[in-house]
């Protein structure tokens, strides 16, 4: 045992010296980045904490932890004002968001492999304008819409936020997708082709399953971009019962009257919550998306 | 039948039949929303065949929207507007003359004051703007920093002079870290005053209406307030946040600030928030060589050109403006209300919040006082009111002189 002991000791003391110069590394390498961290999510914890404190009593302190907690910000906020709670504001916008992934998928994609997969003439020059309409600044085209969307007859209603969804307009998604479809390669087309596919069954059965990081990013993305998006909804959406949650959110500032701070506080600390999940979920994919197709 | 002196002229457009729908869109939260919601609902228990759409929205906002709105021809028929938007839209057209309504009995003007009418008129006589809601401004001061330093306030009728003296002399009695003054430009209404009590206009039409030696001389006083360190310092005031409640002075850190008076509520939650128990007074504002300046912005509301349904948006424009209980839920919620009549029972009204009877006596005040009106070119914010803000943190901060501040000014208003 003893012999045991004294064959195993220097063993132990390097195992240990190993180990102790693993840990300072560990902790030189780890500790600075986890004090960033906290100093990155500080002002999201002073956003949940003010949103427990009484009524805007938070605005001006420096401490996380409200000294009372109540929910009194969360249950006025979400009782909304008149007869629209703020959970009308959260089943628009979730409406609008979903029906939005569903119209980039399916859009963005078929734009995307006619853009990598087929010829056909001026491929080149249509593919420069689609990446021009990424260079054009909102304000240039907002209200020669809106007199489009107006005479249409379609002003508050959710068609000129979701109808445009559904024609690959969002040119970025179109030339993240085509990126990636470049990157698979040929041969597999070739491989389908001469098993007898045409285009329709390469796109779904070869193209779409190799795309899933693509979609994912875009399907995020979207998300996150119709769920943030306070122009178009502001626009198009004139009637209270139609407004989504960013429309909502801004009720409760008023600079000619009073503020329900803490309302407004609670109300975003929910509105952050699918953000969130979102990309919790999604994180794997969206970075291997982004990775691989170069759109950094 | 005659029709008892008393009963007002708009009854008989009421009682016609009123039907079908307009959309209404204001500037405003959730507290203001909610009270108009009722209002509508109020409305429309009387008219059952008519339909009050609501579109409120936050002030920023409510503008960006509005003018998109206009731009495509869908304005709303009843919007809310102000003085100094108001020359964008009449400018373009957009907006009614309201005048053959009034002659019409179908809305009533009879209960506010003619300064107020005049001054919602445009250059050629037209009214565009019914005033509902006073928005007069004034000297708000922390009475608590007073009492502590022992200082004097300017009495009634106090001048400019008086003003910019008291602010330099209180300065060196007052703790560090507190100043005299804040922004001067939180609002073009104290410049619009000195202006106005000197005896001239902001516009003459699409030029400036008062000579470059008046402006030179405001931003000569504020650079001398500013130099002996009366006034917080420039590279605070760039950080300041822009509700009245998270201010400077709601903290406690100046001792007077021009706000309009119906921000009196928020100031007052500002300073309970901040933990203090500072008590706040009002001064009216001082006097020019040529008396009273002020000019007093009002809420009003403007019916669209394109409206198709007259009728219902006279009568609900006529009840938002004069109807006793629709005044009482709405409690001058964004302005001191201009009828005359409902003013009078709101002051005296016990149940009316601290913060408004302070605005309502203030536009009392004010209105006895008298006021001069403006009236205003397209672009007013940007060519006045941005403009201003610019020129005179250039003068805090050192980098133009007051007279090439004045240049500057004089050069981008009158573009």
């Amino acid at each position: 045992m003893a012999n045991a002991e004294q064959i195993s000791e220097p063993g132990v003391a390097q195992r240990l010296l190993f180990s102790r110069s693993t840990v300072a590394k560990k902790l030189a390498f780890h500790g600075p980045i986890v004090v960033l961290i906290v100093a990155l999510l500080y002002p999201m914890l002073w956003l949940v904490g003010a949103s427990f404190a009484p009524g805007s009593s938070a605005v001006g302190s420096l401490p996380i932890l409200p000294e009372r907690a109540t929910l009194d910000n969360y249950r006025d906020g979400w009782a909304g004002v008149g007869n629209i709670g703020f959970s009308t504001y959260f089943v628009n916008s979730m409406a609008i968001s979903l029906i939005s992934i569903v119209g980039n998928l399916f859009s963005c994609t078929m734009a995307a492999y006619a853009f990598a997969r087929m010829e056909f003439p001026m491929k080149r020059t249509l593919f420069a304008l689609l990446l021009l309409t990424i260079l054009l600044p909102n304000q240039v085209t907002v209200i020669p819409q809106y007199i489009i969307f107006n005479a249409l007859g379609m002003v508050n209603t959710y068609g000129p936020l979701l109808i445009p969804k559904f024609t690959a307009v969002d040119a970025f998604y179109t030339f993240l997708l085509v990126q990636f479809i470049r990157g698979i390669p040929q041969s597999l087309d070739e491989a389908a082709r001469i098993d007898g596919c045409g285009h329709a069954r390469i796109f779904f059965w070869i193209i779409l399953p190799l795309c899933l990081p693509a979609l994912a990013t875009t399907a995020v993305f979207t998300f996150i971009y119709s769920w943030n998006d306070f122009l178009g909804p502001l626009l198009y959406l004139n009637s209270p019962d139609l407004y989504t949650v960013p429309l909502g959110l801004s009720q409760f500032m008023d600079a000619t009257g009073r503020s329900m701070i803490g309302s407004l506080f609670a109300m975003s600390v929910l509105s952050l919550v699918p953000l969130v999940v979102i990309f919790a979920v999604a994180q794997r994919l969206l970075t291997t998306g982004i990775a691989t197709t170069g759109a950094k | 039948m005659t029709l008892p002196t008393f009963a007002p002229v708009a009854a008989a457009a009421q009682e016609q039949e009123l039907s079908g729908s307009i959309r209404f869109s204001w500037y405003g939260g959730t507290v203001r929303n909610q009270k108009i919601d009722e209002m509508v609902a109020l409305f429309e228990d009387r008219h059952p065949g008519a339909t009050i759409e609501q579109e409120p929205m936050d002030w920023m906002a409510y503008w960006e929207r509005l003018s998109v709105q206009a731009a495509g021809d869908n304005m709303p028929c009843l919007v809310g507007m102000l003085p100094f938007n108001l020359p964008d839209y009449a400018s373009r057209n957009l907006l009614l003359d309201m005048q053959p309504l009034v002659d019409e009995g179908m809305i009533d003007l009879s209960e506010i004051s003619d300064s107020l009418i005049e001054a919602s008129r445009t250059r050629d006589g037209a009214l565009l703007m019914l005033p509902y809601g006073a928005a007069p401004d004034t000297i708000t001061y922390n009475a608590t920093l007073v009492e502590e330093a022992g200082l004097e306030v300017p009495g009634d009728g106090y001048t400019w002079d008086d003003y910019f003296d008291w602010l330099a002399s209180s300065q060196e009695h007052l703790p560090n870290g507190v100043w005299a003054a804040d922004n001067p430009t939180n609002n073009p209404d104290l410049l619009l005053a000195y202006i106005g009590s000197h005896g001239y206009q902001a516009f003459d039409d699409e030029q400036l209406g008062f000579p470059r030696e008046l402006l030179i001389a405001w931003f000569q006083e504020w650079a001398d307030l500013a130099e002996m360190g009366a006034v917080i310092p420039p590279d605070m005031l760039s950080e300041e946040p822009g509700p009245h409640e998270m201010s400077y002075f709601a903290e406690g850190r100046a001792l007077a600030s021009n706000r309009p008076a119906n921000a009196q509520p928020a100031l007052h939650s500002g300073v309970a928030q901040s933990g203090s128990d500072a008590r706040l007074e009002t001064l009216l504002y001082p006097l020019g060589p040529e008396g009273v300046g002020d000019f007093v912005p009002v809420n009003s509301l403007s019916i669209a050109a394109s409206c198709k349904n007259l009728p219902l948006a006279a009568a609900f424009a006529d009840f938002f403006l004069n109807d006793p209980e629709a005044a009482a839920i709405f409690v001058s919620d964004n302005g001191a209300v201009t009828n005359a009549a409902l003013l009078a029972e709101q002051i005296a009204d016990p149940e009316t919040p601290e913060g408004s009877r302070i605005l309502l006596e203030v536009f009392e005040a004010v209105n006895e006082r008298g006021s001069v009106p403006q009236i205003f070119p397209s672009g007013f914010q940007t060519r006045f009111t941005e403009v201003h803000r610019r020129m005179i943190m250039e003068v805090f901060f050192g980098s133009l002189t007051p007279e090439e501040a004045a240049d500057a000014f004089f050069a981008e208003a009158e573009q």
